[in-house]
């Protein structure tokens, strides 16, 4: 089967997202361990597997589809009551998603399926076999042998469908037909009621569009319906609907339920917000609505004319209620088109693959020499940059830390990126899109009137002044238009972070277990947004940053508990919105960073002196954590902290424009703090000149600009500082970073930049204006050198470097801190 | 040449196009799409259709239940029916054609099979 590389993107793209969502449910289960298991949920994980083998079958994903067949096969089991939901199943099945994962991440790239990957797939579907058929069976009469169906009726149940019958035959529960005649054009909406109504007090077991010959506006469906509620408490029921009830009759014997069987045992799960693929599993919760609802529930058993005394069953319903989305139910959550990549807009900012090769400044010339760091700034001080290539040249991940564990699945857990290029775009925002651009086109009606009539009129002499005024007021309007389209774009690149915390979530989980260690994880936040780039980006570092945590931050359950602390280990993960900034805080109550520990490697590795180390307090200490060099597989044991490959973490932050901070107590635990830009695309920046270089500050980290006298700036151990308001403030010569020749100037114009609560003033020779700038990504070489975040093209064709304040404040302050001892 | 309608009823989008696109593979052939089973039934009435394509695991009703309807209903009786499924199970695929469905094929198919299927069907050569 011939799949292009459309074809293949949409078959990314469901694959994730039915891979996304099966993750959510089985979460869900996992949660509830022990609880009886809401039906629905099984059966709509039973689906997503079902539907991703069909999937992967039709694209010829051989190995994807035969992984997705024992799943399913597993779960079609589970489903119909033919294996028990034991901890060893859902294990596997959770672990399975890991793989699917993999093998659609190589599918994606293009790559043949590595042997590895082979081998592994083929392990887990033979355990998820093994767990199908270790299940027991039981033999026993069929108890839809006694329900008086018609074949008719029976004939189009498909085998799920006859085990819910048989389960509802089983508890002993009334069966009812429930014939509802609806108008053709909203029979959905006349259902969803209906199904509603019927759910708060049964499972809806099958939906029978009627085969009576009907008109073309009318249609008819017959519901078969399982309920403990008697034929009065029905009618009431459904009373002002279009519909009628007749029993289903069902033959005596069979283990006769008790009547007041325990109902709260059956309470269902609640259910998962967003839509499991094609199947509503309907939060029926059984209790709550009941006692609303349905009066006095508990005393109508006895005015049922069944043979057998019902019990209350667990609501429960196959079909979905919902049919008011004009989408695919898989889609609901954001009933949006998807841009195909081509028709994303321009990525900016280091990152991704399908990014046009940067276009190097032209001029050779023009780029500032590659600043081996000046010498009073002690460039050995800081290593200069870590071999680690930046993450845009790579779509994969830092190197983890060498696995101390050398399994095979630990291994082949490489990224949380996602796969697919495309964002989902709520269809509310594409319209104001397209409203704004209807607005720039009367725009462009009025701007060639304008044209015209000049060129009539201004025959031989200016244009009037009514005319000028004219154009002057549509120019406002067009920028203010073009302004409102800008927004627009960026804000249809943003998505919510809960994207990326749901597969972290799944991390965890695993992570923990594997360690031995006791989680509780906490997300908050979910609902905050940033820009696509930005949370593809963000999943690698903070992955690996949880995964720190768990492995070297929070201690074995025993051990806290000898320390008096819970069990269980807290771990939260937060994101929060900060004006122009998103904050997302990782904090564990593990035993927290031993200074003590990171002054013996420091120095061991040489990266602190002996009078420095004594000189630093703890909270500097910390810092230390993020050199390159200062971890290595050999501290990963002895460290009680952490500090495994978190160079690697800084330096994609970095790449983010963003910043990462730390903050610890020992005993306590330890908070990582990442500051991000809510996007990357499109910045306005602030451009300034040194030795007639242009370079441009990103605005956001703008926090003012002032101007000072030479002679105000201090000496501080060697470093230049400035005075701000009471504040000494780090200070850098933007000419001195680029090894620029300086100019002498009695006044300095000094632009502050501020990052979290860093702040450091650079001294520029000229300020140039403000610009909205495209920031593109440097190539090559180019892409390491410090301080520098990318080009751009200020219009006027002129290549000018975008500063990176947070590189150029971590290289500043950091040298800073670290003075001279050398 | 006179136009062909070809009903799809298919809840996943990728494999809804991947059959539309196949359909319309053959000159003269319409496909319309349905992304449920409820969808469908609204479609039904709407069109005269030439040619019915169904799944049978879809979140409304099954393609059982479609496949009885259809085959019920005397304004469509006689549209022929394929089931193109997931489904291996041999009682679905059984009941499927008892229920009067024409052709029952397993994803993954061949388009070729598929196009041969439909030329079949709709008499052209």
């Amino acid at each position: 089967m011939s799949t292009s590389s459309k074809g293949l993107a949409e078959f990314i793209a469901e694959a994730n997202e039915i891979l996304e969502s099966l993750g959510r449910e089985l979460l869900q289960l996992d949660s509830r361990r022990g609880q009886e298991a809401d039906p629905d949920q099984i059966n709509a994980i039973f689906r997503g597997a079902h539907s991703l083998k069909g999937l992967a079958g039709m694209f010829g994903m051989d190995q994807i589809a035969a992984l997705a067949h024992s799943a399913e096969d597993l779960l079609d089991r589970l489903r119909l009551g033919k294996v028990a939901l034991s901890d060893e199943v859902l294990d596997a099945l959770i672990e399975s998603l890991d793989v699917f994962q993999a093998l659609l991440t190589e599918s994606s790239r293009d790559e043949t399926i590595a042997p590895q990957s082979t081998s592994r797939a083929s392990h887990m579907s033979q355990r998820l076999q093994t767990l199908s058929h270790g299940g027991t069976a039981k033999a026993e009469e069929d108890p839809l042998d006694r329900v008086g169906l018609e074949a008719e009726v029976r004939n189009v149940f498909t085998e799920y469908e006859e085990h819910r019958l048989r389960e509802n035959v089983r508890k002993g529960v009334g069966l009812w037909k429930v014939r509802a005649a609806f108008d053709l054009s909203d029979f959905d909406k006349g259902l969803a009621e209906l199904n509603g109504r019927l759910k708060k007090v049964g499972e809806v077991i099958s939906t029978l569009p009627s085969s009576q010959p009907g008109d073309d506006t009318g249609i008819a469906f017959d519901l078969i319906f399982g309920t403990g509620q008697g034929e009065a408490a029905l009618s009431a029921l459904l009373q002002g609907l279009p519909a009628t009830v007749s029993s289903i009759p069902v033959r005596g014997s069979g283990p006769s339920a008790p009547a007041s069987a325990p109902v709260d045992d059956w309470a269902p799960l609640a259910v998962i917000a967003p839509p499991v693929p094609a199947m509503e599993a309907k939060p029926t919760k059984a209790k709550a609505p009941r006692s609303r609802k349905a009066k006095a529930p508990k005393a109508t058993p006895l005015d049922f004319d069944s043979p057998t005394i019902p019990p209350l069953m667990p609501t429960e319903d196959p079909r979905p209620a919902f049919v008011e989305v004009p989408a695919p139910p898989k889609r609901s959550t954001r009933p949006a088109p998807e841009p195909r990549p081509t028709a994303e807009p321009p990525r900016a900012a280091g990152s991704t693959p399908p990014l046009p090769p940067a276009e190097p400044p032209r001029a050779p010339g023009s780029i500032p020499p590659l600043p081996p760091a000046e010498p009073p700034r002690a460039a050995g001080s800081l290593p200069p940059l870590p071999a680690v290539e930046p993450p845009r040249s790579e779509p994969s991940v830092p190197p983890l830390p060498p696995a101390e564990s050398p399994r095979a699945r630990r291994e082949a857990e490489t990224s949380l990126r996602s796969l697919t290029q495309t964002v989902r775009v709520d269809i509310h925002r594409l319209d104001t899109l397209m409203n704004t651009v209807g607005d720039l086109l009367l725009i462009r009606g009025n701007l060639a009137r304008l044209a015209e009539a000049a060129r009539q009129g201004g025959a031989g002499g200016t244009p009037s002044k009514v005319w000028g005024q004219e154009l002057h007021r549509e120019t406002r309007v067009l920028e203010r238009k073009l302004d409102e389209l800008q927004k627009g774009l960026l804000e249809a690149r943003m998505v919510p972070l809960g994207q990326v915390f749901d597969k972290l979530a799944r991390m965890v989980r695993r992570v923990a277990r594997e360690a031995g260690k006791e989680i509780d994880f906490i997300v908050r936040g979910e609902e905050v947004e940033l820009d696509k780039l930005i949370v593809e980006e963000l999943s690698d570092p903070l992955m690996h940053i949880i995964r720190n945590a768990i492995d070297h931050g929070v201690e074995a359950p025993e051990v806290r508990v000898r320390k008096g602390k819970p069990r269980r280990a807290k771990l939260l993960l937060k994101a929060s919105q900060k004006g122009n900034h998103v904050v997302i805080d990782v904090s564990d109550d593990g035993a927290g960073i031993d200074t003590r520990r990171v002054r013996a490697v420091a120095l061991e590795r040489g990266l602190l002196t002996e009078k420095d180390a004594m000189e630093r307090e703890d909270r500097e200490l910390q810092y230390l954590i993020f050199l390159p060099g200062f971890s290595t597989a050999k501290n990963v044991s002895t460290l009680s902290g952490r500090g495994v490959g978190l160079d690697v973490v800084k330096t994609n932050i970095a790449h983010l424009s963003g910043m990462i901070d730390v903050s610890s107590e020992l005993g306590k635990g330890t908070t990582f703090t990442l500051t991000l830009p809510v996007t990357l695309a499109i910045i306005r920046a602030l451009v300034v000149s040194v030795s007639g270089r242009p370079y441009a500050v990103p605005l956001n980290s703008v926090i003012e600009i002032t101007s000072v006298a030479a002679n105000e700036l201090r000496t501080v151990e060697g470093m230049e500082v400035l005075s701000l308001r009471g504040q000494t403030l780090p200070f850098a010569r933007l000419a001195r970073v680029f090894g620029h020749p300086e100019r002498p100037l009695k006044r300095l114009f000094v632009v502050v930049v501020g990052l979290a609560q860093e702040r450091l003033g650079i001294a520029v020779d000229e300020l140039l204006g403000q610009q909205d700038i495209v920031v593109k990504p440097l190539g090559g070489r180019l892409s390491r050198v410090r301080g520098v975040s990318g080009a751009t093209d200020l219009g006027n064709r002129r290549t000018v470097l975008v500063l990176d304040v947070g590189a150029l404040m971590e290289e500043i302050i950091s040298s800073d801190r670290r003075a001279e001892y050398h | 040449m006179p136009g062909f309608k070809v009903l799809i009823v298919e809840d996943s989008k990728a494999s809804r196009e991947f059959i539309a696109a196949t359909v319309e593979s053959v000159p003269g052939v319409e496909a319309i799409t349905a992304f449920s089973g409820f969808d469908a039934l609204k479609l039904l009435p709407r069109h005269r259709f030439d040619l019915i394509i169904t799944d049978i695991n879809m979140p409304d009703i099954n393609g059982l239940e479609l496949i009885n309807f259809v085959k019920k209903n005397p304004n469509y009786k006689d549209t022929p029916l394929f089931v193109i499924t997931t489904e291996g199970r041999a009682q679905d695929r059984e009941r499927g054609l008892a229920l009067g469905a024409a052709e029952y094929l397993i994803k993954p198919f061949e388009p070729q099979s598929l196009e041969g299927l439909l030329r079949r069907y709709l008499h052209i050569a």
